[in-house]
């Protein structure tokens, strides 16, 4: 165990959230003397900006220390977590040219929600944690009512602060106890000093631990704080919503991770019957609720839900294997969800709205490309082989079995079988052909735009094949996670 | 050739993508030539593959190719996608490619009026190819994708004329039945998994002795049995078959008679040394083998929609080869896949060709007389007719007694003598059909032949359907069986007592002499009218609707398993709407106050959102408190 020293400030270890920062401040100064024709340039800057930061990400895997005296990690999860974050915020700029029009500021509040993202996603200790869960909610409230005129954007906006600060609440309540009960805000010390005091698991730990539990849940959208999802992704503008539902969802598993693995693994067996029951509702639940919704956005949004409670199933493992099986799903997740986005907003480019389902009957006779491409992600998130998602799945089934937790390996089955019900639901309509056939509807007028979507579309669904054909090839990405969690 | 078995699996996959890509570009001339030339190319391949096999000695006669390695975990799991060609799957491949390009090649005609004639055939083409990587799979778990594609193509088929409410119904009907086979076979497959460690047929196969021959073996066996029997239409699972007629009919002949529905009887023969572990499965297997044979015969006998009446044949037939493999006479069974492959795909390509000359009609009492005005599909109709009636000399008598033989010889004389009986049946409802078609005077249209495209493939396949059955000659000859051995000799469990029995002459002698009985009542009773089958259904009365409303099992479905499927949809909404929100609402009073300093957004449901993380806060807390 490790007792955290001074040591010199190490600034590399937060190289691309300064990276991202910097980014930041150069778009914000370049809006500051655009003219009205360069609405695109901050778009490039934070594109150019996040393209950087992944590479310094990537050149931090298999990294293990920690910089700015022990508040932040840089390690092998954390870096993974930055790829996560750092695709999706990619993919959601790539995909936002129409709302960059109506303000450079959307481009900054992108960038900082992923900063926060980002900080969640290595936080050593209770405050780190808070600071960026609140860095990446902030930001991400005002993104979510950025349809100004939209009534629907707005309301979510609303919702989604009010809720996200009751929640906020819950877990600062935590933390609170649990610093009284441990004297400490780092979670290795933590996990030290329950070990050595005994006495410190009481009551107050207990309630500690819930509260924690409860706020890291509603950002995680486990049910029953998942209220939010489905109205949230609704009214935000669809890239914001593809962007939260990856970047969010990845850096609060990362704090699940953090939490529960390395600073709570002296109390497991409690949590773990805890998280166990949140998971088998999360994942039912999420399916069940998904079975009848009319809308994409808010179906993805409940598909959303459940696919949070597979991550719980690899938490609960809390094996080495766990981990690695939830971060495989977090990157499978990320391409199939992120593609599955990218459709959407591709349509909503052309003269298609493309939220409701009934939109996207005969969508194959229309537009076989981005039907098919829809197909693939919409099969991936059902698991079928080959896809990502299945490769995920596997993974996560393989860890829930080799904890020796058939039950919950079941509910997955069980779970995943009727999410195929309200998956093939969109697929049976998009090839099933219309009376009238619209005439086709050109992506995008601007090439730059255009260029942007097919990339994202592209890149989206190699990332769901690679994952899905050769998942033996990409899976030490997610692999060597297990020496930075103290407590496997 | 022995490094190209992916080529077979290949080209219809290729085809398939090129047509869907090409989304009708190619044209009809185009689309036909791809679609056909795909499956006609993987024919040849595997032809070669068959001659190159066989060139080799019994024990070398598999070729193992292993493609890449797919998953490697830490743990030393690894999983490799892997092809297996031995004598199994190529007698499989070569019925898949081989009819499978005689009736896209029909289907050339059968499908020339349709608009959506290149996504026909790239639908074909991905059936083709699910169902070949089905049988050339070297491990359960691309078993099992194979097993969803041809599930996937089957509905899109299916449901082919999504302009009819009922088709659309029909391919929903398959897919849920499907599903149900499909989560046991999952739980089969990570059973082995979890015990055996390894998901190949070889690591499962070799170490299978290790499952015992207790609870655990019969679970196995009885999962995956599960998802065979949704596949093979087994009772009461073959509710979806009957239904699924409403797809074109050249997909009723490939898919629903000749191919996928005989994937059940691939995997049983396919997994025998676990099926051998458990004697209790076994009986299971046959014991339903047996009801569902004499239970579809019977309700065919009152079917009018010709195709209904092949349907329900088709169901009672695969009862047969279900008795074959699960009583361990495999040659039995699998010979009997294959005759019926050439009679069944016969008789729906038939069938086709008579809906297809009367526009469309499919009831039998608007039509007869068809037989002089459509010679050569008379003919060949008749063919497969007396094949499956098990007359003497057709394909269908050598394998159907076989299997019935191998029932006396092996001591169950119940179920030999329900096979015996249901030889009958079948033989009268397949007269019955051939007289009122055929025969008499016109009660519809007058008919014409076919275009040579249709009847081409008709000629062959009426050619097959008689020299089909000298294969296995009773005492004697069993080319089959020596193809077969060394699949079966590899692992224990094979080589049954029912593998090399003698020909049981007093079993053939009844059974032919019941078949001859059932052709001889309808002719008595639809040809010569010396029967009136209007008095024979009055006084059978209640049993008569009962077999015509097939038994009332469709409604009995409906009130469980799709009631089931609604109840869950509406569940899900309620827990949604009701329990979430509405339930919420009960508690919410306590907190109106607070709700009420919400002004700017009162639409009523933040309160309620946060009632919920509050209740859900609690109840987590008080958990933890309470273990503290």
């Amino acid at each position: 165990m490790k007792v955290p020293t001074f040591q010199s400030l190490h600034l590399w270890t937060m190289a691309p959230e300064l990276w991202v920062l910097a980014t930041s401040i150069v778009v914000l100064v370049v809006a500051l003397f655009m003219s009205d024709e360069h609405t695109l340039t901050p778009l490039v800057i934070g594109i150019a900006g996040l393209v950087g930061a992944f590479w310094q990400s990537a050149a931090m895997l298999g990294v293990h220390t920690t910089g700015f005296y022990g508040f932040i990690a840089a390690d092998h999860v954390g870096a993974v977590i930055n790829l996560v974050v750092i695709a999706s915020a990619l993919v959601a700029l790539a995909l936002s040219p129409g709302e960059v029009e109506h303000g450079p500021e959307y481009v900054a509040l992108t960038l900082w929600a992923a900063i926060g993202m980002m900080v969640l996603g290595s936080a050593t200790n209770l405050l780190t944690l808070f600071i960026g869960i609140e860095v990446l909610s902030l930001p991400l409230y005002i993104l979510t009512g950025f349809h100004r005129r939209s009534a629907l954007s707005g309301e979510a906006s609303v919702k989604y602060l009010l809720l996200g600060a009751f929640s906020s609440g819950f877990l600062l309540y935590g933390s609170a106890f649990l610093y009284g009960d441990t004297g400490t805000l780092f979670f290795t010390r933590m996990a030290y000093v329950l070990t050595q005091a005994p006495g410190a698991v009481n009551v107050y730990l207990y309630l500690g631990m819930s509260l924690v539990l409860v706020g890291l849940s509603f950002k995680l959208a486990v049910i029953p704080f998942h209220m939010w999802v489905p109205d949230v992704y609704e009214g935000a503008p669809t890239p914001v919503t593809a962007f939260m539902s990856v970047g969010t969802k990845a850096a609060a598993f990362a704090a699940f991770l953090r939490v529960f693995l390395t600073a709570l693994p002296p109390t497991i067996v409690p949590w773990q019957h805890a998280i166990w029951f949140l998971a088998v509702l999360t994942m039912l639940g999420g399916n069940l609720m998904a079975l009848g919704q009319p809308n994409l956005k808010r179906m993805l949004g409940y598909s959303g839900i459940a696919h949070a409670g597979y991550l719980l199933v690899a938490l609960v493992a809390a094996t080495s294997r766990g981990v690695d099986a939830g971060l495989f799903y977090l990157l499978a997740y990320g391409a199939m969800n992120l593609g599955a986005f990218a459709v959407i907003v591709a349509l909503s480019h052309g003269a298609e709205e493309g939220a409701d389902i009934s939109a996207y009957r005969g969508l194959f006779f229309r537009r076989p490309v981005l039907a098919s491409l829809m197909t693939l992600f919409l099969f991936s998130l059902a698991s079928v082989p080959p896809t990502a998602g299945f490769a995920g799945k596997f993974y996560i089934l393989q860890s829930a079995v080799g904890a020796g937790d058939l039950s919950l390996a079941i509910v997955v089955i069980v779970a995943t079988m009727i999410s195929f019900y309200y998956y093939f639901r969109v697929i049976v309509a998009m090839f099933t052909r219309t009376e009238a056939a619209e005439p086709r509807a050109p992506v995008a007028a601007i090439p730059l735009v255009r260029g942007l979507v097919v990339a994202s579309l592209v890149v989206a669904a190699l990332g769901t094949l690679e994952f899905g054909i050769f998942p033996g090839g990409l899976s030490h990405v997610a692999q060597a996670s297990t020496r930075i969690l103290s407590g496997l | 050739m022995t490094h190209l078995a992916w080529l077979i699996l290949a080209l219809p996959l290729f085809g398939s993508l090129t047509l869907m890509l090409t989304g009708g570009r190619l044209g009809k001339g185009g689309s036909a030539a791809v679609g056909v030339g795909s499956v006609s190319a993987a024919f040849v391949l595997a032809a070669i593959t068959f001659f190159v096999l066989l060139a080799r000695a019994p024990a070398a006669r598999s070729i193992h190719e292993i493609l890449y390695t797919w998953m490697a975990a830490p743990a030393g799991f690894h999983l490799r996608v892997g092809l297996l060609v031995d004598p199994l799957s190529l007698l499989f491949m070569l019925v898949i490619t081989g009819v499978g390009a005689l009736i896209h090649l029909y289907s050339v005609g059968y499908m020339g009026r349709d608009d959506a004639f290149s996504r026909f055939f790239a639908y074909m083409n991905l059936f083709v190819f699910a169902m070949l990587l089905l049988v050339m799979s070297d491990n359960f778990l691309f078993l099992l994708v194979g097993w969803g594609g041809v599930g996937l193509a089957s509905y899109l088929l299916i449901g082919f004329w999504y302009q009819r409410p009922s088709a659309v119904q029909a391919a929903k009907k398959a897919f849920v039945v499907n599903v149900v086979g499909d989560v046991g076979m999952m739980i089969a497959i990570f059973l082995l998994y979890l015990n055996l460690g390894t998901v190949s047929y070889h690591g499962v196969f070799a170490a299978a002795g290790s499952l015992g021959t207790g609870a655990l073996a019969f679970w196995i066996a009885i999962l995956l049995y599960l998802g065979a029997a949704a596949k093979s239409a087994q009772f009461p699972l073959h509710v979806w078959l009957p239904d699924a007629m409403e797809g074109p009919t050249p997909v009723s002949a490939l898919i629903h008679a000749a191919t996928m529905v005989t994937a059940g009887v691939y995997l049983v023969a396919r997994a025998y040394p676990l099926f051998h572990l458990s004697a209790a499965a076994t009986s299971v297997v046959v014991d339903i083998a047996a009801f569902t044979a004499m239970f579809a015969a019977v309700i065919a006998i009152t079917q009018y929609d010709i195709k209904r009446v092949l349907a329900y044949s088709t169901v009672s037939q695969l009862g047969y080869m279900f008795l074959g493999v699960g009583m361990g006479a495999y040659v039995g069974g699998l010979f009997h896949f294959l005759t019926h492959a050439f009679f069944k795909a016969l008789l729906f390509l038939g069938a086709g060709s008579v809906i297809h000359a009367v526009h469309d009609e499919q009831d039998m009492r608007r039509m007869g007389g068809l037989g002089k005005t459509m010679p050569i599909t008379y003919w060949t109709f008749m063919a497969a007719v007396l094949a499956i009636s098990g007359i003497p000399g057709f394909s269908g008598f050598f394998s159907k007694d076989l299997i019935i033989g191998s029932l006396l010889e092996t001591g169950h004389t119940v179920l030999w003598l329900v096979a015996a009986v249901t030889a009958g049946l079948t033989a009268f409802y397949m007269f019955r059909l051939f007289y009122l078609t055929f025969s008499g005077e016109p009660r519809g249209e007058k008919g014409h032949e076919s275009p040579r495209v249709m009847t081409g493939p008709l000629v062959v396949q009426g050619v097959l359907s008689v020299v089909g059955g000298y294969l296995v000659l009773p005492g004697g000859w069993n080319a089959l069986g020596g193809w077969l051995h060394p699949v079966f000799a590899r692992y224990p469990g094979g080589i049954t007592r029912a593998w090399s029995l003698p020909p049981d002459w007093a079993s053939m002698i009844i059974s032919v002499l019941l078949a001859v009985g059932g052709w001889y009542l309808a002719y008595l009773t639809y040809k010569v009218h010396a029967i009136d089958s209007v008095r024979v259904r009055t006084a059978l009365g209640g049993l008569y609707t009962a077999a015509y409303r097939k038994f009332y099992i469709d409604e009995a479905g409906e009130w469980t398993l799709v009631r089931g499927a609604l109840w869950l949809g509406r569940a899900g909404t309620w827990l949604d709407r009701g329990l979430m929100q509405g339930g919420v609402d009960g508690v919410g009073s306590l907190v109106r106050e607070w709700g009420e300093s919400l002004k700017p957004i009162q639409t009523g449901f933040v309160r309620r959102y946060a009632l919920s993380i509050l209740l859900g806060a609690v109840a987590v807390a008080a958990y933890f408190t309470l273990r503290a």
